[in-house]
């Protein structure tokens, strides 16, 4: 049951020939197997989910039904659930029980999805490897020595480890794609402001995007039609009619436009991940597709902008972690000021603090204009350099990130070469753009990710593009041995 | 630039952070390494170019003066780690002579 996608497992349980108790059921056995291998999870909802799963079967029977009805999910731990414990993957909130649903969850709660759990993540979503988790790390089910990318890698395991159909998962610099591709399924960052942010804990709130984790474009497109559309409770959320990503799922390619960006095939990519993102290329020309040579000439400030407009956006959210009103606080504090710095010092992972110092630095008085509104004007920079891009293409392709999974603990001493690891995806999110990570071959038996990028809200294009790759090729039904 | 032993410890007391005092030379490794790669930035001259906060020009969105969502007040105060008629505890700030951790 587990090896079929959502859009096959909605067709199944409309036409009644399974039910969502004995679907739920099957994936919390999967669960109780395989989660102390892979560690995706941090809570497993067994209860809410056999309710919930119900209560779907009710609404099926009675005709009431939307198409991701009893349908199971994984939310990453940042979205806040009612009365289910929402950690971040941090010691900082490891009591804390959230009073209220993000509203993801709660408009995905409407659409009749089933709960199975909280996922993994590197804490506070710092992380592109999953091992900044106060739970610990994360396998990739692919090979079990290895990362499954971050810092929705919980979310992505689980994906592709069959012990979910769907998933959410949160994307500042890549956090969505880049476990995607290192676990060999489809990862979508949608537009910034296209998906409400409420309730979802903030990392870097210009940045952090909510968006869907499943095995197919199409599985993302179900996804993203119940999360998407404005918020009122997130002032960022853009009020802006969502279109049937459905509907236009099957649209010829001919005539799309794909710019290959000259500064992303540059040294250091492998032989191998080039080869494998131009067969990518190949294959959608032969739909009717032209390629384009473009640059994006200012790729280089896309890191430097982001590790400072980031780290100085975190050092102001988590602020508000203080020993005082919820999460972590230390024991005996002898004053006010000991208390604050000890529930934090003892709260946070070592990567929080790294960029929480950085951020605070970058901030203070005499370094603010050298670093972050040097930061500012480098992002238009970036942005600018897109919509010149968009004058001539309709979409970007790359690769996701630059290598296939890497071994774990290989990058945790050296946090740069940590951060080499979104080198492609980090512009898409100081752009506000939609980025979208698929299947694309293997690499020594690793799954490799090819990305596209759109300009801003063509999510739809985005998935149609990759749902008629997936109608041409066979890797995204691959599945590591221990869903076979 | 770089930061010295000395700026690791300023801003990690600006940022609330107990950083234990042999943690400091690591951390100044690594956050130089950090400002290294953000240097990167000064080879762009961006002098004539609007800094961009938001990848939209959003402006805030205005709304009625009225409630929207009810109180859930009672409901957060029972996430404090320490609480008391409705009031959250801390230590306190003046430390007291004979009482320093009252509210712990």
């Amino acid at each position: 049951m587990h090896q079929y996608t959502l859009a096959e497992l909605s067709r199944l349980l409309h036409s009644k020939a399974i039910n969502s108790v004995e679907l739920t059921q099957h994936y919390l056995n999967r669960i109780k197997q395989y989660n102390t291998r892979l560690n995706c999870l941090i809570t497993i909802t067994e209860e809410e989910a056999m309710v919930q799963a119900k209560k779907a079967d009710a609404c099926i029977q009675q005709g009431k039904s939307m198409p991701l009805t009893g349908i199971p999910i994984i939310h990453k731990d940042i979205f806040c659930t009612q009365g289910i414990k929402t950690t971040c993957a941090s010691k900082m909130l490891d009591n804390f029980i959230a009073p209220y649903d993000a509203t993801v969850v709660s408009k995905l709660n409407i659409a009749g999805m089933v709960l199975l759990g909280k996922a993994n993540m590197d804490e506070f979503a710092m992380g592109s490897s999953n091992e900044n988790s106060f739970y610990g790390q994360v396998k990739n089910p692919w090979d079990e020595t290895r990362v499954p990318g971050g810092s929705s890698g919980g979310s992505a395991a689980a994906v592709a480890a069959r012990l979910t159909p769907s998933a959410t998962g949160t994307d500042t610099g890549g956090s969505i794609r880049q476990p995607a591709a290192l676990s060999g399924i489809t990862g979508l960052k949608p537009t910034y402001g296209r998906v409400s942010r409420y309730g979802m804990i903030a990392y870097a709130s210009s940045l952090d995007q909510g968006g869907p984790l499943a095995t197919t474009a199409e599985d993302c497109a179900y996804l993203l039609q119940t999360m998407a559309g404005f918020d009122p409770y997130d002032s960022t959320s853009v009020e802006r009619e969502v279109p049937d990503y459905l509907a236009t799922l099957n649209n010829p390619l001919k005539g799309l436009r794909i710019g290959l960006v000259k500064e992303y095939f540059s040294e250091g990519l492998s032989a191998a991940m080039r080869e494998a993102i131009y067969a990518v290329a190949k294959t959608l020309e032969k739909e009717g597709a032209t390629l384009v040579d473009i640059s994006l000439k200012r790729t280089a400030l896309s890191m430097p902008a982001y590790y400072v407009i980031a780290p100085a956006e975190c050092s102001s959210n988590l602020s508000r972690f203080d020993g005082v009103r919820y999460g972590y606080r230390c024991e005996n504090p002898h004053d006010l000021n000991d208390l604050y710095a000890r529930s934090r010092q003892e709260g946070f992972g070592e990567e929080v603090k790294r960029r929480i110092l950085i951020g605070t630095y970058v901030l203070s008085a005499g370094y603010y204009d050298a670093y972050y509104l040097k930061a500012q004007q480098c992002r238009r920079l970036i942005h600018d350099d897109f919509q010149d891009a968009f004058k001539s293409v309709d979409v970007i392709l790359s690769p996701t990130s630059p290598t296939t999974a890497f071994k774990l603990g290989e990058k945790t001493k050296d946090p740069i070469s940590m951060y080499l690891s979104d080198q492609y995806t980090l512009a898409v999110n100081l752009a506000g753009l939609p980025g979208l990570s698929m299947p694309a071959g293997f690499i020594d038996n690793l799954p490799v990710g090819a990305q596209l990028i759109g300009n801003h809200f063509t999510e739809a294009r985005l998935l149609n593009i990759a749902h008629r790759y997936q109608q041409l090729t066979n890797w995204h039904k691959q599945m590591p041995a221990l869903a076979e | 630039m770089s930061v010295s032993p000395e700026d690791v410890r300023t801003v990690a007391r600006l940022a609330q952070l107990a950083i234990a005092p042999e943690a400091v030379e690591d951390l100044q490794g690594k956050m130089n390494n950090i400002l290294c790669l953000v240097e990167e930035m000064n080879r762009f001259d961006t002098k004539e170019v609007l800094p961009m906060a938001h990848s939209f020009e959003l402006c805030q969105r205005l709304r009625e003066d009225e409630i929207t969502q009810e109180d859930v007040s009672l409901s957060a105060m029972k996430l404090a780690p320490c609480s008391e008629a409705n009031l959250y505890l801390v230590p306190w700030v003046m430390p007291a002579s004979d009482d320093k951790t009252r509210g712990e």
